[in-house]
């Protein structure tokens, strides 16, 4: 459990910056507010609580990857890292060391967008339980693609591809309108990715409609899968290279 | 304490260390002198378990570099070249989070912690965050965080570069006394800090030893009166 001092020091590295957790914490919420406004003016079902809450909860997990990636590559160009290649941690101990200050970030940008929802408009019921363990699949795919993109990118890659990332999401996930609006070609892409299908799954949850949710869940599941085994093999890898 | 054979590294066709042979019996303080690029710091980091050897052998205590690298790790720490702290942690956290990566007991890191405190006289600063530190702090805590976990073999850096005089002095005296209880290898561009501190020296060119000996020795092999001179006078002639 070595790794637990090591995870111990990346929360802090995270959470004493406030400005992180006010982009990843607040904005999501002021979001749900405003478009709970529009809702009362447009009467689209995407701008149903039961609907935004969810993907903007999911859009709010998005800026794990870019902080997490962000402080890898920071670790990476100082010789911070340097030291503690030298110290028994394993490679496993790095991951698990990066991964874990995750949860309590997910669970306050989680738990922050549920509660404001239950303002705008969600019934208070057992499904906001349920919803909350739907977002396990995309907190594990942002985490894992965090530590993947802060191992193999420096500082200024991680910020634009972080910041792609962070509007590709929404955006291709429908987080705020119907992803079919798009296009034929389009839509086909975004069914390919994960966002619309990680907000889908907790929208389904969320509403208690009768749906293909395991269907939805497992393509989360994968990509958060495949980038964990990017993470470990390109993380190792690194910990080997004569050139860091 | 450290036993290398052939010890070789290199990168493509750059070879940075070439056939090394060295041997630092246990608590001496052996400082390896050398030119930027002369390959100090790759030999470091092999010895440190960071990079692998390209050809060669080495034992640190009795165990194979390459193939018991995971025993060696638990009993050596580094100090690198550049101040290695997590810059938000404060000093106190700093050591607790690497006392805790080496495995040592909640009780036995209280103890240490103190300790380290006391003996690079961090006191008046424990709480402050490390990014806040000046450079000679910083650079005290960096070594703090590698003698937390007792390491039987002390790599250190370079470990005055940038400081001032005073602070200079001040690490030389904790180094000092280091050597009662410690195995350290110093790279240093400083010769002065080779003379006051090190029981034997190794000048290091293009990858080789080219002299190796007491202080002493390589003054009257080199028949000049200074380290720096002898220095100078051995790079010239591999120059030539």
């Amino acid at each position: 459990m070595k790794f637990i001092y090591f995870a111990g020091r990346n929360s802090k590295e995270i959470l004493r910056d406030p400005f992180s957790m006010i982009l990843a914490g607040v904005l999501p919420v002021i979001f749900i507010v405003l478009f709970s406004i529009i809702s009362g003016n447009v009467p689209m079902e995407v701008f149903q609580p039961v609907n935004i809450v969810p993907g903007l909860t999911i859009f709010g997990f998005t800026f794990i990857t870019m902080f997490l990636g962000l402080l890898i590559a920071k670790d990476k160009s100082s010789s911070f890292l340097t030291r503690l290649f030298v110290s028994p941690l394993k490679p496993w101990d790095f991951i698990m060391g990066y991964f874990v200050p995750v949860l309590p970030m997910a669970v306050i940008i989680a738990v922050s967008c549920l509660v404001t929802g239950l303002f705008v408009g969600v019934p208070l019921s057992v499904k906001l339980l349920f919803t909350f363990l739907s977002f396990i699949p995309f907190v594990l795919f942002s985490g894992f693609l965090g530590i993947f993109l802060g191992t193999i990118c420096r500082e200024t890659q991680v910020l634009a591809v972080g910041n792609i990332f962070i509007i590709a999401c929404p955006l291709l996930g429908g987080a705020w309108m119907d992803v079919n609006i798009l296009g034929e070609t389009l839509k086909k892409i975004t069914d390919l990715l994960p966002f619309s299908h990680a907000i889908e799954a907790s929208r389904i949850v969320l509403s208690g409609r009768p749906d293909n949710l395991w269907i939805h869940l497992g393509v989360v599941c994968l990509y958060a899968f495949v980038f964990f085994v990017l993470a470990v093999f390109f993380f190792s890898r690194k910990m080997r290279s004569d050139y860091r | 304490m450290i036993e290398t054979t052939s010890l070789t590294k290199r990168f493509g066709e750059l070879i940075a260390v070439d056939n090394l042979n060295l041997s630092i019996a246990h608590g001496e303080l052996f400082s390896l002198l050398g030119l930027n690029g002369a390959g100090k710091t790759t030999t470091i980091k092999m010895l440190s378990c960071l990079i692998r050897p390209s050809g060669g052998s080495a034992q640190v205590m009795g165990k194979d570099l390459v193939k018991e690298a995971g025993a060696i790790k638990q009993k050596i720490n580094v100090s690198p070249q550049e101040t290695a702290i997590a810059p938000n942690l404060t000093v106190q956290e700093n050591l607790k989070m690497t006392a805790g990566v080496y495995g040592l007991s909640k009780k036995s890191m209280a103890v240490k912690i103190n300790e380290m405190i006391n003996v690079f006289s961090l006191e008046e600063v424990r709480n402050k965050k490390a990014k806040l530190l000046s450079g000679g702090m910083q650079r005290r805590l960096s070594i703090a965080m590698a003698l937390i976990t007792e390491p039987r073999i002390l790599f250190l850096d370079e470990p005055t570069l940038g400081l001032d005089v005073l602070a200079r002095r001040e690490l030389w005296a904790i180094i000092t006394k280091l050597k009662e209880t410690t195995t350290i290898l110093l790279t240093t561009h400083y010769m002065e800090e080779a003379e006051a501190l090190s029981d034997r020296v190794g000048v290091m060119i293009k990858g080789k030893i080219r002299a190796m000996g007491t202080v002493q020795d390589l003054l009257k092999t080199t028949h000049t009166q200074k380290l720096e001179d002898a220095f100078i006078l051995l790079n010239q002639k591999e120059e030539a």
